[in-house]
């Protein structure tokens, strides 16, 4: 039973990790049309969550976790439209460098990831049950 | 009739045992599915040879006293974690498959459930024994 529980923590942090996950994709695509707040700024730049393994001593087991936030170094694309109160001297407003497509990708590759430490949760219930159910 | 000398109940919670920490395992290969330069894991599968070893010491000689089983089998309870990649490495070195996994831990489950009922069974014939 020790085993199990220990593998229910780590689905669990899994869970916790993909959530993260989940939340920064969505901050990406709710950011995808933020541009600068001062003429020729930088506008809302793409976040990439990067995942690390790390053992947990209490757990004794490898756990993940959300390690960092990077920044998407890639380009800006502009887009001429010089009444825009974020153009730059040019006329060109810079547009985050938010691909809805990729984003949407990533959403559902988070939402797989999930539902397969859900799975590995649920599988760890049943035999937990199933050793309870010795007793009966 | 001691609880320990029925050598099924012993056997079938080292079996419990190596399917749970299994279970671990394939756990943190799921959890890992999308770490980079993560490989999967798995356990060593316990040898016959080793596990018959393990529930009676040998006695090569007729004043030797044999172990009961209860006393060592329950104590090989550390199961050997190997690298066993599942192929196929993403863009970030990955190298965990969730359907591998999946299956693994679907493969795992049922396993556990035929242990359990096993066991189940035997402590039936106990109860019979006992109640008459």
């Amino acid at each position: 039973m020790d085993d199990i529980n220990t593998a229910m923590q780590i689905s669990a942090a899994g869970l916790r990790a993909q959530s993260a996950r989940l939340r920064i994709v969505s901050e990406n695509i709710a950011n995808a049309n933020s541009t600068a707040e001062a003429p020729g700024a930088d506008p809302y730049r793409r976040q990439v969550p990067v995942f690390q393994t790390y053992v947990d001593r209490a757990v004794d087991a490898q756990l993940v976790r959300v390690d960092r936030v990077t920044l998407d170094p890639s380009e800006f694309t502009l887009r001429f439209d010089p009444g825009h109160p974020s153009a730059n001297a040019e006329g060109y407003v810079a547009l985050p460098n938010v691909n809805p497509l990729i984003e949407m990708m990533d959403l559902r590759e988070a939402q797989r990831s999930y539902e397969a430490n859900l799975g590995a949760l649920d599988t760890m219930r049943a035999m937990a049950a199933s050793t309870l159910r010795i007793l009966e | 009739m001691e609880f320990g000398n029925i050598p099924i109940l012993p056997g079938l919670a080292a079996r419990l045992n190596f399917l749970a920490a299994r279970t671990n395992v394939i756990a943190q290969n799921i959890a890992n599915a999308d770490t980079p330069d993560y490989a999967a894991r798995d356990l060593e599968a316990p040898k016959f040879g080793q596990m018959a070893e393990q529930a009676r010491l040998k006695v090569e000689d007729a004043r030797h006293i044999a172990a009961s089983p209860s006393q060592s089998s329950s104590a090989g309870g550390a199961h050997r974690v190997t690298q066993a990649p599942d192929g196929e490495a993403s863009l970030t070195g990955n190298q965990v498959s969730l359907e591998t996994q999946a299956m693994k831990l679907a493969g795992t489950r049922s396993e556990f459930a035929l242990a359990t009922s096993v066991y189940r069974k035997g402590l039936d014939m106990l109860r019979i024994a006992v109640r008459g």
